[in-house]
Formats: structure tokens, C-alpha cells, sequence
């Protein structure tokens, strides 16, 4: 008997005409979508060739991997390299490569992909996220109300089919139906996407199965709404909830956090942080001239050496105020984020950042890599200065050359040695979480989405107890 | 007959609990996005403020040419409370050695770590939910009646079908048009009343075409609901119509332009075009600091280098006067060569820019039967926040930089920064000092009584190296500038009439569309089955 339901359920909204648009709707975007992404992630990977091989000149040059050099200019770069995660979205919200010099962490987020800056981009997160949840909320919105008018609804309950059966087969067929449209129509994105770009992996391939996996409680989520809604009265009123519902969570929401995050933990102006940031640094430099009293004794080289040191310190305080900046980006940041998390579109967001080690997770990370790879660095110029009695003062050249030298001819205090890892300048590989724990916080991403369905399933499954369908 | 029969329509929309759900929906979005952006706007207004007293204070302050930086600043654009538009920076400072283009400082808070630009305006609220809203209410204007019966018995009356639906949809049409001129009119007294200082007369007529335009808006979207109503007998069908066609609208259409054909027509053209502004700029980065001639060089002589308190002479080179003229040279090199390749650089970005103003007029074209684009894009012509409004931006203040060269063209106003301290400092030890030796001795002390300069004066003798001293207060007047009078920049704004005359193509079509959709609905329910 139950499973004659289920079949009933699945062939009626087979042949529903919402269902076939949406149907074809979704084919026609998944297709566009691989076309489209394709097109992206192909430029994308030529901007990102382009720096490595304007990168592998600088050092086929020489001259830009002397320590010198090296000290001058901001050569350290580390870099989330595109991947195939541009078919679900292109997380281009968050930089790709952070620029610093190789003594401190100063860092310059750069952004490859600046380009045209819509709100809807056409990927998967575009049709998993945005119109499946419309279109899972439009097929179920009269799911109970129809059955209710044709007059079936009556019969199948004095063939004595509970009621809780009723709606848990509609439920289950909705969710089938959802696979049915998903699973064909995705693959076939992603094996021409594949084709397309000409990269196959087989981890990007469990990738998006995993994320057409995590979305289904996403969907779960819209057609228990879909089911509640259609138990109420009017039916053509409901259609109007829906609509705004839907808008509220997929655009209201995340643009009214960021609206609200930057009145409530604003930042400051570029100008005035470049303000602070010079300001920290003069401060510190006139505290130690104050402090200096006999520099009349000092032997010139002492003299720069102490200077120089001096130089050292306040570029310190400098970079501390510039730390305390990105703190307070991050903060903005991470409010934006708090703020939007309300809506489940966002939490999909964050789950698949996850997934693909992209945008704000990894941003983490990413700076984490680069203080890591400036202290190896650092230590190995070191160990490479001790061997070279001309470079005795790596450290305190630093500031020379930085503050005090324009680039004399022939005579410069250091060594013309060449670093001899330039291939640390370069990084693309990024740490990240391993698997369990990653797994353990996508699932803990999922509770709030694990907890809305089951208020909801709970609501819908009592009303429907008590629905009067005479 | 048309009024008591437009009487009737409103009063039945009036009763359907529907209506009242969405005029709710609606209003409290507008209430809520208005007060966002006032607030917003309040926030650029103050920042204004600040930048023009800095500004100022600048100006008056400022003793030699070293320390003007002159800023263009642009007053907020009040509009933006309705349409963000085009993102135009608010100041820039005149750097003249670096080509002024869209890419120089803002002063603006933008968050270095993730950067979404909102969009979420009145006009996002028009084109994205009153779209929704209309297509709502008017899916079942025609089916519906059909459904209920209504319509049978009106066309018993003695009743033209023209009219009927002329009825209906003006009875739509006066409804949300309605819902949204009293919270926009309300939000105009209220910018009137809180904003005095800011307001123009432009202001207001603006504010009236883009009311205006959010008519035509309006009466094209009743129009396609009504005309999707006719198209068949069942509301739920027609429902689902209408909900593809606002998808279709509003998302897929214009995405796919933008991100799948848009891409292929012009990706080479911009890649070019961009390839050519960093060409120039790297040319001018290469003559700046690569192809300087030796006799040009400053590296070749002496600086006076300072750092907190100390500072110090490397003059073993060359000396004073050699070394001074050694800078007029490189002054001289990087206004002649150097100059003319931002200009250069400056040409190729407009040319960008020209391309894509072109890019989004053929987009407009292309979607002449889409309101949602067209209205994005006409009304941020109107409002100032567009494209076209950033190239003017940036036009009169390379106007304005040109005028202050032109002033007083001096070394000076070449340097780079960094060597801008030296005059600094030797003016302010000539203003304070008078006594030749108390100059030298003063310079002495700063330099620590180490360094070059003593080497320098040892070799030369205390004597000569006197003689260069008194040659520099002799030239005093040299630093000792006249300040050339400023004028506070003004923001050029497009006249009514230019943005008008730039428009109405656009605006031609609009309209033109709006009838062929009132002919094609007409036809279409002349041939509706009312049984």
C-alpha cells in the first residue's frame, strides 16, 4: 500500500507542468553553468600562470634573489591556486594571493579576478543554493492543498492510511524527485566542465558528490516549509509568503549583513589607517631619539648599526599597528558572516568553503602559511648570512637599505649572494584541516540546518494531525 | 463606464488578503532600506566634511609647494540613497607624477579582506521585488474572474474587450503605483528636511523623472502579467508562467549576457585595452627609475637623508651646486619624458572605459524588452552614479592638476616624496637662522659629527664648505614660494538636458516596448474563450 503512494506521489508530480519547466530550467542552467565556469576558471588559470611565470623570470634574473634584493622588495607570495571549485562558485569575495616581504608579515591581499561584480554569478552554488530552494518551495507549496481540493485526500484516509504515512510519502517522493533532477543534471555539468577545461581529478569529482550530498537537508529544509505552507487556507495567498520567504534568505539577508556589520564594527578609511600605520612608526622613532644621549661616542659603523636597529623596532610597531588592522577586517569580516549565517543559503556557502578549502575558511590558513613560511625564510637567511663574513648584519641591513640607501653603485655593505631557496618565495600549497576534523566541523555546520528540519518536520506532521479535510 | 468599473477593480483588490501581505512585505522593505542608506549617506556626508577642513587646512598651512597636496574631492551624491550605481571614489589626491585614473588612493573604508559590494538600494527593491510583486497580484487578474464566473457576466454587458482590459490594468497599474508613491514622496520630505545642505534642484528633478520612469516600470509589468493571464484559462498555470518569466527577467537572462556571451564578444578587446594601460605604465616606471641618463641621475650625487632626528649629507660627489643642479636635471628628464607617458597612460584608461560605457549601451540594446536592465542602467544615469559620471570625475581633475602645473611649474612639484624633506628641512633651518655659522654648526650637530659631511668638510676645508652654506641662503629665495592662489574643487555635474538627450533612445524604446505589449495583450484576450 505504501509503496503504491509513493509511485502515485512521484507520477503525479511527474507529469505536473511546474515540475517539467523547472525540469528543463535546470538542465539549461547546469549546462550553462559548465560552459560558463569553464570559460572563468581557463582565465583564471592563465592570470595565475602569468604570475608564476612573471615570478620564474624574477628568478631566472638573479638579481631579484639577492638577499639584497630580497629584503627590498615584497617577494613572498602565497597563492590558493584555481581549481576546479570555480564550477560551484568562485569565492572571488576573498583574495587569492597575499603579497609580503619576507622580514614581517605586511601583508598585500591581491585579487586576481576583479572583474564584473554581480549579485548572481551562474555556478552551482547559483542553482543548488538560490533556485533549487525556489523551486523545491513552489513544487511543495500546494502538495497538501491540492490533494485537498481534488478530494483524494479524503479517500486514501477511509482506506485507512495513516496520516502520518500520508505526509511522510510526500516528503520522501519530494526528496526523490529532487535526486532525480539533481544527480543526472549535475553530472553531466561536471563531466563537461571536466572535458571542457581538460582536468579530471578524481578528489573533485567526490567533492561535488559530497556537496550534491550535503544539500539535500538544504532541500529537506524548503520542502517541510513547502508542505507547512500548503496547509493553510488560502493557497494563492501563500504563493506570496513563499516568494518573500524565499528572497528574504537568499538575498535580504546576506546584503543586509553586510550593511548592518559595517555600521555596527566599522573600520576605518584607507587614508587613516595609512595614517596609523606611519604614525606608530615616527612614535617609535622619536621615543629612541629621545632615549639617545651619547651617540657622540659611537663609532660610525656602531652608530648605523644602532640606527638601523632602531629602524628595525619602529618597522615592528608599524607592522603591529598593521596586524591590528587586518584584526579588525577580519572582525567585519567575521560579523558579515555571523550575521548572514541565519540564513541556510549562507551556511551552504560556508559548508562548501569547507569542502573546497576556498574563501573565508582558507583565509585563515592562508595567513597562517604566510608567517610560517616568513619564519623559515628569515631563519634561513640567517643561517645563510652566518657563513658570509660580508652579510654580517643581515638584519640591520634591512633597515639601511630600506630607509637610507638609494641603490649606490658598487658599493653596497652586503653580500651579492643569491638565496638559495627561491622556490619558498612561491607558495600554493596551503594547510588546511585534515579530513576528520573537517568532516567533524561540516557536521557541526549541519546542526542548525538538522535542527530547523526537524522544528519544521515536527510543526508540519502536528498540523497535519489535526487538519480539517473534510 | 470605465470608472465605476476601475472603482470596482480597486475595491476588489483592496479586499484580497493577498494584496495586503505584499503592500506589507513591500513597505517595510522600503522603510528598512531607506533608513539604512540615510544613515549611510549621513556617514559619507560627515567624511566629506572632514576631507574638505583637511583640505583646507592644507592650504592654508602649507609653506612651500612640498607640502600642498591638493585633493579632488567629490560632494556625496544624494542619490545614492535611492541608486548605488557606479561605485565613483570620493577623493583623490593630485599626485603629479602618477597618471590619475580610477586606481589611485580612496578614501573610502573598504574591507581588505573581503570585498562584496552591496547592492541593495531602492532601485534593487524596484527592479528585483516590485517586479515580483506586480506579477503577483496580476496573474490571475483575467483567468481568475473567468474561474470565478465574473467575467462571463461582464460580457453580457455592453462592454468593448479594449476597455475590460484597459480597466484591469490600470486597476493594477494605480494600485502599486500607489503603494509606491507614498513611501518614495515621504522619503523625498524626509531627505528635503534632513539634508538641506546638500540639496539642488537637480536633486528634485531628478527625483520626479525617476519617479517618472518607476511608472512606465510599473505599467510594463501589470501589462505582462495580464497579458500572461490571457494566455491560459488556469491561474495555476498562469502563476507558474509568470514566476518563469520573472526568473527568466530578472536572473538568467541578463546572466547569461553578462558571463557567457558578453565574455566572448569583448574579453579580447578589454584584454588588449588593459594590456595597453599597463604597457604605459610600465614604460613610465622604466623611464622613472631604469633609462635615467647619467647626467640626470641623483644617485650619482648626494642626498640628505633623514630619519627621526638625524639626517645626513652624502655631498663627497659633487657638492652643493652640482648636486642641486643634478636634481634640476632629473626634474627637467621626468617632466619631459616621463609626463607625456601618464598623459599616455591616462588616454588608454579612458579608452577602457569609453569601451565599456559601449559594452553596457549594447547590453541595454540587447535587452530592450527587459525593464529590470534598462531601468538599472537609466537610472543610474540619472541619479549621477554612473560611468559616464566617474570619466567626467576624473576628467576635471587632471583639469584641475593641469591648472596648478600650469601655475607655477617648478622642480619641486616633480619630486617624489621622499625628496621633498630635503627642501623641508634647509628651509626651515634658513627661515630660523640667521648667523651663517650657527647654520653650519647646526647642521653639523644633526649630522652627529660623523658621517660624510664631516669627511666632506675636512676635504674641502671649513672655508669653502662655508662658501656652499652661504651659496644656499643666498638662494633662499628660491624655497621662499609664493603660493599659488587655489580654487576648492567643484564637482561638475551633468545638467538635466545632457543626461535627458543621453537617455532618450533608451527611454523611446522603453515606452515603444510598453505599447507592443498593450497591443499584443489587446489581441490576445480579443481571441480569450470567456465561456
Amino acid at each position: 500500500m505504501n509503496q503504491i503512494i509513493l509511485v502515485k506521489d512521484i507520477r503525479l508530480m511527474f507529469k505536473d507542468l511546474k515540475f517539467q519547466i523547472f525540469f528543463l530550467i535546470l538542465v539549461v542552467l547546469f549546462i550553462l553553468s559548465a560552459i560558463s565556469s569553464s570559460v572563468s576558471f581557463i582565465s583564471k588559470q592563465k592570470s595565475f600562470q602569468n604570475e608564476r611565470n612573471r615570478f620564474n623570470d624574477l628568478v631566472a634574473d638573479g638579481q631579484h634573489i639577492q638577499l639584497i634584493q630580497l629584503l627590498q622588495n615584497r617577494m613572498l607570495m602565497v597563492a590558493s591556486p584555481p581549481s576546479p571549485a570555480v564550477l560551484f562558485s568562485e569565492y572571488d569575495n576573498y583574495p587569492d594571493i597575499i603579497n609580503t616581504g619576507i622580514m614581517f608579515y605586511e601583508p598585500e591581499f591581491s585579487n586576481n579576478n576583479i572583474g564584473l561584480r554581480r549579485m548572481f554569478r551562474l555556478n552551482w552554488l547559483f542553482i543548488l543554493g538560490m533556485i533549487m530552494g525556489l523551486m523545491m518551495l513552489i513544487m511543495s507549496f500546494e502538495a497538501i492543498s491540492q490533494e485537498k481540493r481534488a478530494g483524494t485526500l479524503r479517500l486514501l484516509t477511509i482506506n485507512g492510511v495513516k496520516r502520518q504515512s500520508i505526509i511522510w510519502h510526500k516528503y520522501i517522493s519530494y526528496l526523490i524527485l529532487y535526486l532525480i533532477v539533481i544527480i543526472p543534471a549535475s553530472m553531466t555539468s561536471m563531466i563537461l566542465f571536466f572535458a571542457l577545461t581538460g582536468t579530471w581529478s578524481m578528489t573533485f569529482m567526490l567533492k561535488f558528490l559530497l556537496i550534491i550530498l550535503i544539500s539535500i537537508p538544504f532541500a529537506s529544509f524548503f520542502v517541510w516549509l513547502g508542505i507547512f505552507i500548503s496547509m493553510s487556507k488560502n493557497h494563492r495567498n501563500t504563493i506570496v509568503m513563499v516568494m518573500f520567504i524565499w528572497a528574504f534568505f537568499v538575498v535580504i539577508v546576506p546584503q543586509a549583513a553586510i550593511i548592518i556589520a559595517k555600521q555596527v564594527s566599522s573600520i576605518k578609511t584607507v587614508i587613516e589607517y595609512r595614517e596609523i600605520r606611519e604614525q606608530a612608526r615616527y612614535d617609535e622613532m622619536m621615543r629612541q631619539a629621545e632615549e639617545e644621549n651619547d651617540i657622540m661616542s659611537l663609532s660610525f659603523e656602531d652608530f648605523f648599526a644602532l640606527l638601523a636597529s632602531n629602524i628595525n623596532v619602529a618597522d615592528e610597531k608599524k607592522n603591529q599597528a598593521l596586524q591590528r588592522e587586518i584584526e579588525e577586517n577580519m572582525r567585519q569580516t567575521r560579523m558579515i558572516r555571523g550575521i548572514a549565517g541565519i540564513s541556510p543559503f549562507m551556511q551552504f556557502v560556508n559548508i562548501s568553503e569547507i569542502v573546497f578549502d576556498k574563501g573565508f575558511y582558507l583565509l585563515n590558513f592562508q595567513q597562517e602559511t604566510t608567517k610560517q613560511a616568513i619564519n623559515q625564510i628569515k631563519n634561513l637567511m640567517i643561517e645563510q648570512d652566518s657563513r658570509d663574513e660580508t652579510s654580517h648584519n643581515l638584519l640591520y641591513s634591512y633597515a639601511y637599505v630600506q630607509r637610507l640607501v638609494f641603490n649606490r653603485r658598487g658599493e653596497t655593505p652586503f653580500s651579492e649572494e643569491l638565496f638559495e631557496h627561491p622556490h619558498l618565495l612561491f607558495v600554493t600549497e596551503i594547510e588546511t584541516d585534515d579530513v576528520p576534523s573537517k568532516i567533524m566541523e561540516i557536521l557541526m555546520k549541519l546542526i542548525p540546518i538538522l535542527v530547523l528540519n526537524l522544528v519544521l518536520m515536527v510543526g508540519a506532521v502536528g498540523k497535519f494531525e489535526r487538519l480539517d479535510i473534510r | 463606464m470605465l470608472i465605476p468599473l476601475l472603482e470596482h477593480e480597486l475595491q476588489n483588490l483592496l479586499k484580497s488578503r493577498r494584496i495586503y501581505l505584499t503592500v506589507t512585505m513591500f513597505l517595510l522593505l522600503f522603510a528598512t532600506v531607506f533608513i539604512v542608506r540615510a544613515i549611510d549617506f549621513q556617514k559619507q556626508i560627515n567624511q566629506y566634511n572632514d576631507d574638505v577642513m583637511l583640505n583646507d587646512k592644507d592650504l592654508r598651512e602649507a609653506t612651500n609647494y612640498s607640502q600642498i597636496k591638493p585633493r579632488a574631492i567629490q560632494k556625496p551624491i544624494i542619490f545614492s540613497i535611492f541608486n548605488e550605481g557606479f561605485k565613483i571614489p570620493r577623493v583623490i589626491t593630485i599626485q603629479y607624477y602618477e597618471p590619475i585614473t580610477n586606481t589611485m588612493t580612496l578614501n573610502e573604508e573598504t574591507n581588505l579582506l573581503y570585498n562584496e559590494s552591496t547592492q541593495l538600494d531602492i532601485t534593487f527593491l524596484i527592479t528585483f521585488f516590485l517586479s515580483l510583486f506586480i506579477l503577483l497580484i496580476s496573474y490571475d487578474s483575467v483567468n481568475g474572474e473567468k474561474q470565478v464566473g465574473t467575467l462571463r457576466i461582464l460580457m453580457t454587458y455592453p462592454l468593448k474587450r479594449q476597455s475590460f482590459i484597459l480597466k484591469k490594468t490600470l486597476g493594477v497599474f494605480f494600485f502599486v503605483a500607489l503603494t509606491f508613491t507614498i513611501p518614495y514622496f515621504l522619503s523625498i520630505m524626509g531627505i528635503t528636511y534632513h539634508f538641506v545642505n546638500v540639496l539642488s534642484l537637480n536633486f528634485f528633478l531628478s527625483a520626479i523623472f525617476y519617479w517618472f520612469l518607476v511608472m512606465l516600470f510599473i505599467m510594463f509589468f501589470s501589462l505582462l502579467g495580464i497579458f500572461i493571464s490571457c494566455c491560459t484559462t488556469n491561474p495555476n498555470r498562469s502563476l507558474v508562467y509568470c514566476l518563469l518569466v520573472w526568473i527568466m527577467f530578472s536572473i538568467v537572462l541578463p546572466i547569461s549576457w553578462d558571463y557567457i556571451i558578453a565574455p566572448r564578444l569583448y574579453n579580447d578587446t578589454l584584454t588588449q585595452l588593459s594590456q595597453g594601460y599597463r604597457d604605459k605604465i610600465m614604460q613610465a616606471q622604466r623611464i622613472m627609475y631604469n633609462d635615467v641618463p647619467d647626467e640626470a641621475n641623483i644617485n650619482l650625487v648626494g642626498h640628505m637623508n633623514w630619519s627621526g632626528r638625524h639626517f645626513f649629507y652624502e655631498t663627497n660627489v659633487a657638492g652643493w651646486k652640482a648636486t642641486h643642479e643634478q636634481h634640476h636635471r632629473y626634474q627637467m628628464y621626468i617632466y619631459e619624458n616621463y609626463f607625456p607617458v601618464t598623459r599616455d597612460a591616462e588616454q588608454a584608461y579612458d579608452e577602457i572605459q569609453r569601451k565599456r560605457i559601449y559594452m553596457e549601451n549594447v547590453r541595454n540594446w540587447v535587452f530592450f524588452y527587459n525593464p529590470i536592465v534598462l531601468f538599472n542602467s537609466l537610472s543610474a544615469q540619472i541619479t549621477g552614479n554612473s560611468r559616464e559620471d566617474l570619466l567626467r570625475f576624473l576628467h576635471t581633475t587632471r583639469e584641475l592638476r593641469d591648472e596648478l602645473v600650469n601655475l607655477g611649474v617648478s622642480e619641486e612639484w616633480l619630486l617624489d616624496s621622499r625628496f621633498f624633506i630635503m627642501y623641508e628641512l634647509e628651509t626651515d633651518v634658513m627661515y630660523n637662522i640667521t648667523d651663517q655659522y650657527d647654520l653650519f654648526m647646526l647642521i653639523y650637530e644633526y649630522a652627529g659629527g660623523h658621517g660624510p659631511l664631516e669627511d666632506f668638510f675636512n676635504e674641502i676645508g671649513e672655508e669653502r664648505a662655508v662658501g656652499y652654506l652661504q651659496e644656499m641662503v643666498s638662494q633662499q629665495e628660491r624655497y621662499n614660494m609664493v603660493l599659488p592662489r587655489f580654487r576648492r574643487y567643484e564637482q561638475p555635474i551633468y545638467t538635466f538636458s545632457e543626461i535627458f538627450a543621453r537617455i532618450l533612445q533608451y527611454l523611446v524604446v522603453f515606452v515603444v516596448s510598453i505599447l507592443v505589449l498593450w497591443v499584443m495583450t489587446w489581441r490576445k484576450f480579443l481571441g480569450f474563450d470567456v465561456r
